[in-house]
């Protein structure tokens, strides 16, 4: 039998870097492919080369025995492959019927009184909705739905527009346990039909439980690709993770001490567990946990740029609540976000502009551009940055590595004694990679403290003293040095998800 | 996806980032208004007389605090519409409040007091409420001069006393007028305000990236509110001006239509209205590129008309440029 989807040795590269490597992969008609794998191993780039949004740099797709390249998300709806995104893609201020059928809404009448064909579309919605099942009235905005309706809704109109092919892309997160169960319910339906599903998730149980066949990718890599029945969930944390630590991390010869620096005293944001913690003097905290499990929320609640409603965070035991960004960052707290172009840089500004940006008001009120030109070349050199004319150049024109080493510059000109690092190596290169582990092996040397979040286990596990799993906003599992186990952690950061 | 948007490529262009230098400096709008202006000269020689040049100077001086005020919002990301009906309510203020006090402290005071409150319930309004700036100083515009013409019944205010108007215009110190003494004062503060304060360095963080500026400790929302109590006070400043040069205050000193004035030579003098970018020098060029023009079109015996829509055309042209500037810059 023709598969209906053949992936034969498919990458893709980013700006010289393969996060896909000769993936090949076959979905046969009427079955439901699982596929997993750790943040960052390639799942979300694999599905958009499926659903069009990427172009693949090697390999080929067919789809039903076709050669299937396609340009546009356009085209690939086209050929049948709808893609329900992990964040819906609905409009919210639409109708339901609206959203069905957006991209080709039925029409009535000669040109220049053309309009839409309400009766048409209300009937079209409504036998759309019967398919999956949906009782809403098709003339109510997408806004009243709830998450589940919603989700429902994007499987509609994938089908409506008939599709072969439905990639479900962390469809569950925003789900309560009813409308997960009535979701499968319906994916099973679209399998008995003929369909094919690609079903992507943490949620390894349900994976488990629904799919006929189970594909694990790493390092942008499949790894294992086999029916269901051959894979347990602990199998599947081991493919997940199993590699080795590499020479990435080198080795801290100091250790934590004993004297408390960052204290967080069931620190509660507004519908979140609330959350103690502490970070000592020269000790990096790792934080793991999936994407959502609440971690750059609580380093923005720390840091005061989010509300909070309960509990203190302390610093040196002096207490932070009601202090505004500015105070604390005066009181010795740094925050590298996790977004450089969002919220960590000034990508236009000359970089000693940038880098000296948080340790201004120590400058002031009247800048001596001399002594701020020294201290910015002064803190560029702790932290590996040799770009020449650091007053002409703008962090626009560095690579992702650079750019961070800047952000990095800019809080430790700052002086802090506490640094919460939020995803630092995300979208860098190995070699910064390095330069920015050895810095902060520094600063921890020099008895400030590190609060590390990182969606890569291995980087904590090379980095860390301790290791917090946070998952659904609150910290699940806490381990200590001797007990490092990198299942462990993986398992404690799905437990939140499964609950 | 971020792990390709996450690496930017480096760029590096000798030439490109030389001729990138030369429409972002100041040099290149003072090169065509010297340009301008000598090849004008050599029709009309009256131009380059000191006299002339002279008029032009005091004539555009209103023009230039307005300008500078202009500058700080642009800088932080905003806009502020409201120039004319600040200077129109801030004299009106003024002469009404000397009616009962003949006295030059009394008016200054009312017409400081207008602008600050102006523009610093427009700097709530925008970083408090987050309302959008344009709007909210289009609104306050049409409500302050809508105040002041009411409060005249539309008449002009004349009989302002002697020291007002020597303070606001021709009041003689060292041999220059107040009225240069004042513009220099404003130009020389917000230049050292802008270019040499941990201040003025956060405002421009604000406006290239608020997030940023937020994380990196910058007040943001009193930066901004700053930035408009700025441009309130120097609109206003400029009303005082004009009501002591024609020695009446009036609702209607300024027609709405300077704003475009005030725009044009603050983007002309390298000022975006994506903010972030900006000297108090460049202002000055724009205000002179700006007076220039006009004052040698008149010269050359064209219509009023003409002279508006040459200016219209040379800030399209401006505007186009700050395109060119920042293109690349931004996402």
């Amino acid at each position: 039998m023709t598969p209906r989807v053949e992936l034969r040795d498919v990458g893709k590269q980013f700006a010289g870097v393969w996060v896909l490597r000769g993936v090949t992969l076959t979905v046969p008609p009427g079955a439901v492919l699982g596929l997993v794998g750790e943040n960052g191993a390639g799942k979300s780039t694999l599905m958009n080369v499926l659903a069009g949004v990427h172009r693949p740099d090697a390999g080929t797709i067919r789809v039903d025995g076709a050669d299937y390249a396609p340009r546009s998300p356009a085209e690939a709806a086209a050929a049948g492959i709808a893609l329900v995104h992990q964040e819906l893609n609905l409009f919210p201020n639409l109708s339901v019927g609206e959203n069905l059928f957006l991209d080709r809404l039925p029409t009535k009448g000669a040109v220049p009184l053309r309009r839409v064909d309400r009766p048409r579309l209300r009937a079209d919605a409504e036998e759309a909705l019967a398919v999956v099942g949906l009782a809403v009235d098709p003339g109510r905005p997408v806004s009243g739905l709830s998450p589940g309706e919603r989700q429902l809704v994007e499987v509609a109109k994938g089908l409506a527009a008939g599709a072969r092919v439905l990639i479900l892309d962390e469809p569950t997160t925003s789900l309560t346990r009813p409308e997960a169960d009535r979701l499968f319910a319906l994916v099973r339906q679209v399998r008995a039909a003929g369909k094919s599903v690609v079903y992507i998730s943490h949620n390894l149980p349900d994976v488990l439980g629904l799919c006929d066949a189970v594909a694990v990718l790493r390092d942008g890599a499949l790894v294992a690709h086999g029916p269901a029945g051959e894979f347990t969930e602990d199998r599947l944390i081991t493919l997940m993770v199993g590699r080795q630590l590499d020479q990435v991390y080198p080795q801290r010869a100091t250790g934590p001490t004993a004297e408390p620096l960052l204290e967080l005293d069931r620190l509660t944001r507004p519908g979140a567990a609330p959350v103690s913690l502490t970070v000592h003097r020269g000790e990096v905290v790792g934080v793991a946990g999936l994407m959502g499990a609440g971690r750059t929320e609580l380093a923005r609640a720390v840091f005061g740029l989010d509300p909070v409603t309960a509990g203190d965070v302390r610093l040196g035991g002096e207490l932070l609540a009601a202090l505004t960004p500015a105070a604390r960052i005066r009181k010795g707290l740094a925050f590298l976000t996790e977004d450089r172009r969002g919220d960590g840089l000034l990508m236009d500004a000359a970089l000693t502009d940038e880098v000296s940006l948080a340790a201004l008001p120590r400058h002031g009120p009247w800048l001596r551009p001399g002594r701020l030109r020294q201290a910015v070349a002064a803190a560029a050199i702790r932290v590996n940055l040799s770009q020449g004319r650091l007053d002409e150049r703008t962090a626009r024109t560095l690579s992702g590595g650079n750019q961070q080493k800047a952000v990095l510059a800019k809080w430790l000109l700052a002086g802090p004694r506490v640094l919460i690092l939020d995803e630092p190596t995300r979208g860098v290169d190995v070699g910064a990679r390095a330069e920015i582990y050895r810095t902060i092996n520094e600063l921890v040397k020099a008895g400030l403290g590190v609060l590390l979040i990182s969606s890569e286990v291995e980087e904590l596990l090379g980095m860390r003293d301790r290791i917090l799993v946070m998952a659904g906003g609150a910290v699940r599992a806490e381990f200590r040095r001797p007990e490092f186990d990198r299942e462990a952690i993986l398992r404690a950061a799905l437990a939140g998800r499964a609950a | 996806m971020t792990a390709g948007a996450g690496v930017g490529e480096p760029r590096n262009s000798r030439t490109g980032d030389l001729a990138r230098r030369l429409v972002r400096s100041e040099a290149l709008p003072l090169a065509f208004a010297a340009a301008w202006v000598g090849a004008v000269a050599v029709v009309e020689p009256a131009v380059l007389t000191r006299r002339n040049l002279e008029n032009v100077g005091l004539a555009a001086l209103p023009l230039l605090l307005a300008a500078v005020g202009q500058l700080f919002v642009l800088v932080v990301g905003g806009i502020d519409l409201s120039t004319a009906a600040v200077a129109g309510a801030a004299s009106v203020a003024a002469g009404l409040v000397m009616r009962e006090v003949p006295n030059a402290a009394v008016g200054v005071g009312a017409v400081l007091a207008v602008g600050l409150g102006v523009g610093l319930f427009h700097g709530l309004a925008v970083a408090g409420l987050r309302m959008p700036a344009f709007l909210v100083t289009l609104a306050t515009s049409s409500a302050v001069a809508g105040g002041a013409v009411w409060a005249t019944r539309s008449q002009k205010l004349a009989g302002l006393p002697e020291g007002f108007l020597s303070l606001g215009w021709q009041g003689d110190l060292f041999g220059v007028r107040s009225s240069v003494w004042v513009a220099a004062a404003v130009v020389v503060v917000a230049h050292l305000v802008l270019a040499r304060t941990v201040f003025g360095r956060q405002l421009y963080a604000v406006g290239l990236n608020a997030a940023t500026a937020r994380v990196s400790g910058v007040p943001v929302g009193r930066r901004i509110a700053a930035a408009f109590a700025v441009s309130g006070v120097c609109a206003a400043v400029a009303g005082l001006m004009l009501a002591a040069r024609q020695k009446a205050a009036a609702a209607d000193l300024w027609r709405a239509d300077v704003l475009l004035d005030v725009l044009g030579a603050a983007v002309i003098g390298g000022a975006s209205l994506r903010g972030g970018r900006g000297t108090v020098l460049g202002v000055v060029v724009g205000v002179a590129v700006i007076a220039l023009i006009g004052n040698t079109l008149t010269l050359l015996d064209l219509d009023s008309w003409h002279v508006t829509m040459a200016k219209g055309g040379l800030i399209f042209l401006a505007a186009g440029l700050d395109i060119l500037r920042t293109r690349g810059d931004r996402r």
